[in-house]
């Protein structure tokens, strides 16, 4: 009997170091409930995966998918960066009237665009619109489960030898 | 000016698109107050409402207050639901395996009007006043073989014909300003015909050096959403667009 729990034991723990390390795998970024739905204005930067694009007066917008929406002012039809609405889950977006619509995961949210220094968040529709939040990575290789008691995945960032247990 | 209805369908292993665009900037009957959106629009903004869909449903928001949009309807329309495009007085949604008109004559309440599917699983049909345009795209679960750019007569919504097939190699997004196509072929690039004479679209020119996925003319200028950001060009000559800028990662 003793015998048999020390060898139990001992598995187990070993469960627990056995994930593999990977050269290369993708690391989830998690943010936590409260935070994924802080709407801020942050300063420019550059796209990263290039999602869909947006014309409104003299501005351009592009969805940065899942984090938000590059702002950029047309300046004899060049486009100059202007700045980064931080929108957690945004994958849509349509203007009207100085407010802009986009969906903060499943919620819509109202943002008031009128003085985009100063963007003010007018309103939430919650848990409106279900595209579904993927918990895969972007693209196929080795990757760190999604672990919802982390919190919400934000993002992806791919990393080197890290120790990753799911595929994609 | 004669206006189409641009209808994108893409059939790939993991979307259906379909979309619409043209070159004024919004439904709103020419005013600048509603954005312009490009084909791969879940969300689009009609008159006072905001129409979005998610996979199965689509949702009508009123307007009227601006900062607190309203939900007004909300119909299940189908499944593996893409895009959604409205224009004069209906909205056109893309699905996997069908193209929805649902009637705005009540626009906080869409009515569906009618439903095409076809033949060939995941070709669109878009009614318009007289033609529409369609990109395929091939490899797909709909078991698509085809990349092409389809032109069908759609002057009797009831029997759509196709009068022009014109073979692409990955196309994606497109729009039209005038009598110019503009359609992103992918890593293939843009490709740009002219559809003064809708039964022979004529290939006027090219653009590569990305991989382009959508665009919108949008006054003199045409947005492209490539991989990995966007890049204008300056299409004052509708037929010959001149790189004006690159936002790119």
């Amino acid at each position: 009997m003793p015998l048999v729990l020390c060898v139990a034991i001992i598995i187990s723990c070993t469960k627990e170091f056995d994930v593999p390390i990977r050269e290369e795998a993708w690391v989830p970024v998690y943010v936590q409930l409260e935070d994924s739905k802080a709407i801020k204005a942050l300063e420019a930067r550059q796209p990263n995966a290039g999602g869909k694009i947006y014309a409104w007066q003299e501005y351009l917008f592009q969805l940065e998918p899942n984090q938000g929406i590059h702002v950029y002012v047309l300046e004899d039809k060049v486009p100059k960066p202007l700045q980064f609405i931080q929108v957690y889950g945004a994958q849509e977006i349509a203007i009207r009237n100085n407010i802009l619509y986009t969906n903060n995961f499943n919620d819509i949210v109202s943002l008031d665009i009128a003085n985009l220094r100063d963007i003010k968040v007018k309103s939430r529709v919650s848990q409106v619109f279900d595209i579904g939040q993927s918990s895969l990575p972007p693209e196929n290789g080795y990757f760190q489960c999604v672990d919802p008691e982390k919190g919400i995945v934000v993002s992806w960032e791919l990393k080197t030898n890290v120790a990753a247990k799911c595929r994609y | 000016m004669k206006r189409y209805i641009l209808w994108i369908f893409a059939i790939s292993a993991s979307s259906f698109l379909f979309s619409c665009s043209k070159d004024s900037s919004s439904a709103d009957s020419g005013s600048e107050q509603t954005g312009t959106g490009g084909s791969l629009a879940r969300f689009t903004i009609y008159g006072e409402y905001l129409y979005t869909v998610d996979h199965q449903v689509l949702k009508t928001y009123s307007l009227a207050d601006p900062e607190e949009p309203a939900l007004i309807s909300a119909v299940n329309i189908g499944w593996a639901i893409e895009t959604i495009y409205p224009y004069e007085g209906s909205l056109f949604i893309g699905s996997r395996d069908a193209m929805y008109i649902y009637n705005l004559t009540d626009p906080g309440r869409p009515k569906q009007a009618g439903m095409v599917s076809h033949v060939r699983a995941c070709d669109p049909v878009v009614a318009d006043d007289d033609y529409a345009y369609v990109t395929v795209r091939a490899g797909t679960s709909c078991g698509g073989i085809e990349s092409a750019l389809l032109v069908y007569d759609a002057i009797n919504p009831n029997r759509i014909k196709q009068i022009a097939s014109i073979p692409l190699e990955e196309p994606y997004g497109l729009g039209i300003k005038g009598n110019t196509l503009y359609i992103c072929d992918g890593n293939a690039g843009l490709k740009i015909f002219d559809v003064s004479n809708p039964k022979s679209p004529a290939v006027l020119t090219s653009r590569d050096g990305y991989m382009f996925k959508d665009c919108i003319p949008y006054h003199d200028i045409l947005v492209c959403m490539v991989s990995r950001g966007l890049v204008i060009y300056d299409i004052s000559n509708p037929n010959n667009p001149v790189f004006v800028a690159e936002i790119i990662s």
